[in-house]
């Protein structure tokens, strides 16, 4: 365990430390500092409006800080052969895949709570309010982009970093649409059980990363929702459990290559 | 110790099941609380759609709801229709989108004589209605919806409708409660508004009780009992045991109408009302044509409205019992087509619709008035009374003065003739 937790020390002393991720930091800073600039519109439209930038920059950032971090980590590794050095100490592959997720969070913690604070700051100067449930949407985006980090270091154990770039992406955008597919599916009685069968087990089957988008009633508070903290507690869970599948996957994987 | 292959396998197997058994629950909550309510918006560009398709529904309507509030305020109202339905499909829970859009239909599309093109009113509605479907759980819309009504229609019957549904919701914001009451009594349901006035008295003395030094308590507190008063007043000065009603008023109304430049007409007349502050209505539409401002009409929302429609309608002020203007559609071709063969100048005055001072001598129905040639009742919704009417139709009837002229195309386009056209009468 000390050694997992060495490796994550590591990898988040190294990420903080990548120019690329500095820049997507600061860019999502500086788009949230700018965010007031919409002050032409009505007071109830700007906190809409406000929210809506806010959260959907946290997240977009959050989404490219995942992939970009995680997409070299195994491969980087390899590359400059440090992880020679790393396995010849009692240091087993799972330790290692596992500690380069932990510091994959950390860091991934360190960018949300950096961008929540500034996006609660920039809130507060606008509005001289700050709406709590901003708190909620960070956390579920923080998990949905956990998940995608676990989804490319997964990747990363068998691709390479451009390969990883598309298959990470393209695994986000469609665990963003199925859902929504499956619904839209599901209204129109046209279509048959030939179709909604396998979208519905496509739906079971893939990173569902839209079951973390809980922005909506976030900038429209109006709405009533329904058991929502099970909802929540739920996604939690299966945000976990997705993360947890795809590290034994990865590790599975990691072990029978040669090196 | 490394775990073995199989181990994974099974450990991989247990968490797939363990996954999908929570995506299993997971999804129906998701539908019911998360779900975008509309299909895919068509219209975005690659990259918006990309992030749309990405999670960033909200995200982008935000994007093209302020290019769109750009569009507003450099007068580009063409372009804004069209970011109003991508946003509602990216995020359908945007109120404000919704009152702000249909809004825009019903009020800002107007011609060069600040005239709104009224072929606009139907979808504002149906827009509102389908926001109203979507969000049927704020109060908001059903009041745009009734103000819409009350307001921009002047269908005041319909509007009292929807304004109730509004003030049933306790959110609901207390001086906006009002325009139900005042609904009611413009559509002559006089029992309802005292009613209503009588319950937002009680409302406001309870907040003040509550809030004995909130100034906002005090003040709807005096104005709803200062309207109370009122209403209760006018109804025994107009329908008391001396009613300032009667007896009638003849108001010699008559109109006529001359086209004077190709596509303008000069509309003049007499209406003896004794007192200022009165307005006549006039209508330019194809013949027969009857708008029908009910959202029913389109199945679903369009933007797209009859391009051979023409409709325009006006109000003319009566100075001394005299009006005259000339009304321009020259300059807006798009907005008054005129490819009909023939047209309808309808000019009106509707007593439900003037200023209390003068509906205190004409009554709300207007049984203070009367004329020799062109008094005719009309239902609330302002449609003649005929032998199909039904029973509800006949509920407080309104007197009203009416003159129909019609004219043919080629008398608006002063096609054949270098001279000035009298209209037949």
């Amino acid at each position: 365990m000390n050694a997992t937790l060495a490796i994550a020390r590591a990898t988040f002393g190294e990420a903080i430390r990548k120019r690329v991720l500095l820049i997507i930091l600061l860019v999502a800073l500086l788009i949230l500092l700018v965010t007031p600039a919409f002050e032409v519109l009505a007071v109830r439209e700007q906190k809409t409006i406000l929210t809506s930038f806010g959260l959907g920059i946290i997240q977009l950032a959050g989404a490219l800080i995942a992939i970009i971090l995680c997409i070299n980590m195994i491969p980087q590794e390899i590359e400059r052969r440090t992880i020679y050095t790393i396995l010849s100490k009692p240091v087993l592959r799972h330790h290692f895949v596992l500690g380069k997720f932990l510091g994959a969070m950390q860091t991934l913690a360190f960018a949300f709570l950096l961008m929540g604070v500034a996006f609660m700051l920039v809130m507060y100067l606008t509005l001289r309010e700050i709406d709590p449930k901003v708190v909620k949407g960070l956390i579920m985006f923080f998990f949905q982009s956990s998940l995608l980090a676990g989804v490319t270091l997964f990747f990363s154990t068998f691709a390479s970093p451009l390969v990883n770039f598309f298959l990470s992406g393209g695994t986000f955008l469609v665990g963003n649409i199925l859902s929504n597919f499956l619904n839209t599916i599901e209204k129109n009685p046209q279509v048959g059980s030939m179709t909604r069968i396998p979208v519905q087990i496509l739906v079971l089957l893939m990173p569902n990363f839209a079951n973390f988008n809980v922005q909506n009633p976030i900038i429209n508070p109006e709405q009533q929702l329904t058991d929502e903290t099970a909802y929540l507690v739920q996604t939690v869970a299966y945000g976990g459990v997705y993360i947890c599948l795809l590290l034994v996957a990865a590790v599975l994987i990691f072990n029978q290559r040669e090196m | 110790m490394k775990p073995s292959g199989s181990k994974l396998m099974a450990g991989i197997a247990a968490l797939l099941i363990g996954q999908a058994a929570l995506q299993y629950n997971i999804f129906p909550l998701w539908q019911k609380n998360y779900a975008p309510k509309q299909s895919t918006p068509i219209g975005l560009s690659p990259e918006q759609l990309l992030l749309a398709f990405a999670g960033f529904r909200e995200f982008m309507a935000g994007v093209l709801w302020v290019q769109a509030d750009g569009f507003f305020h450099s007068g580009n109202y063409d372009a804004i229709l069209p970011m109003l339905r991508l946003v509602t499909w990216l995020d359908p829970h945007q109120v404000d989108i919704y009152s702000t859009g249909a809004w825009h239909m019903a009020y800002n599309f107007t011609d060069e004589s600040q005239r709104s093109d009224r072929r606009y009113i139907v979808p504002a509605l149906k827009f509102l209605e389908e926001g109203i479907q979507n969000n049927p759980t704020i109060w908001d819309l059903y009041f745009e919806m009734g103000w819409t009504y009350y307001h921009k229609v002047q269908d005041p019957a319909s509007a009292t409708q929807w304004l109730a549904q509004a003030n049933e919701f306790e959110k609901m914001i207390t001086a906006r409660r009002h325009i139900l009451a005042h609904a009611y009594e413009k559509s002559g349901q006089l029992q309802n508004s005292v009613d209503t006035w009588v319950d937002l008295v009680d409302r406001a003395e309870e907040e003040y009780r509550k809030k004995p030094d909130n100034w906002e308590a005090q003040i709807e507190r005096d104005t709803t009992r200062n309207n109370l008063e009122q209403m209760l007043i006018r109804i025994v000065r107009r329908y008391g045991d001396q009613p300032e009603t009667q007896p009638p008023v003849n108001l010699n109304f008559d109109a006529t109408v001359k086209v004077v430049r190709p596509r303008v007409i000069l509309v003049e007349g007499k209406l003896g009302i004794p007192t200022i502050g009165t307005r006549v209505d006039v209508i330019v539409r194809n013949k027969g044509h009857n708008m029908e401002y009910d959202p029913a009409k389109l199945q679903t929302f369009s933007f797209e409205v009859d391009k051979d429609l023409t409709y325009m309608q006006d109000t003319l002020a009566v100075r001394e019992s005299k009006f005259r203007r000339e009304l321009d559609m020259s300059k807006d071709p798009k907005m008054y087509p005129f490819t009909a063969d023939e047209y309808e100048v309808v000019i009106s005055y509707n007593p439900r619709f003037s200023s209390p001072h003068v509906q205190d001598r004409l009554g709300w129905l207007g049984e203070g008035m009367t004329d020799d040639n062109y008094l005719v009742e009309a239902d609330q919704h302002l449609k003649p009374l005929g032998p199909d009417s039904k029973p509800e139709d006949k509920q407080s009837p309104v007197r009203m003065v009416r003159k129909v002229i019609t004219l043919t195309r080629d008398q608006i386009l002063m096609r054949g003739s270098r001279d000035r056209v009298n209209a037949p009468n």
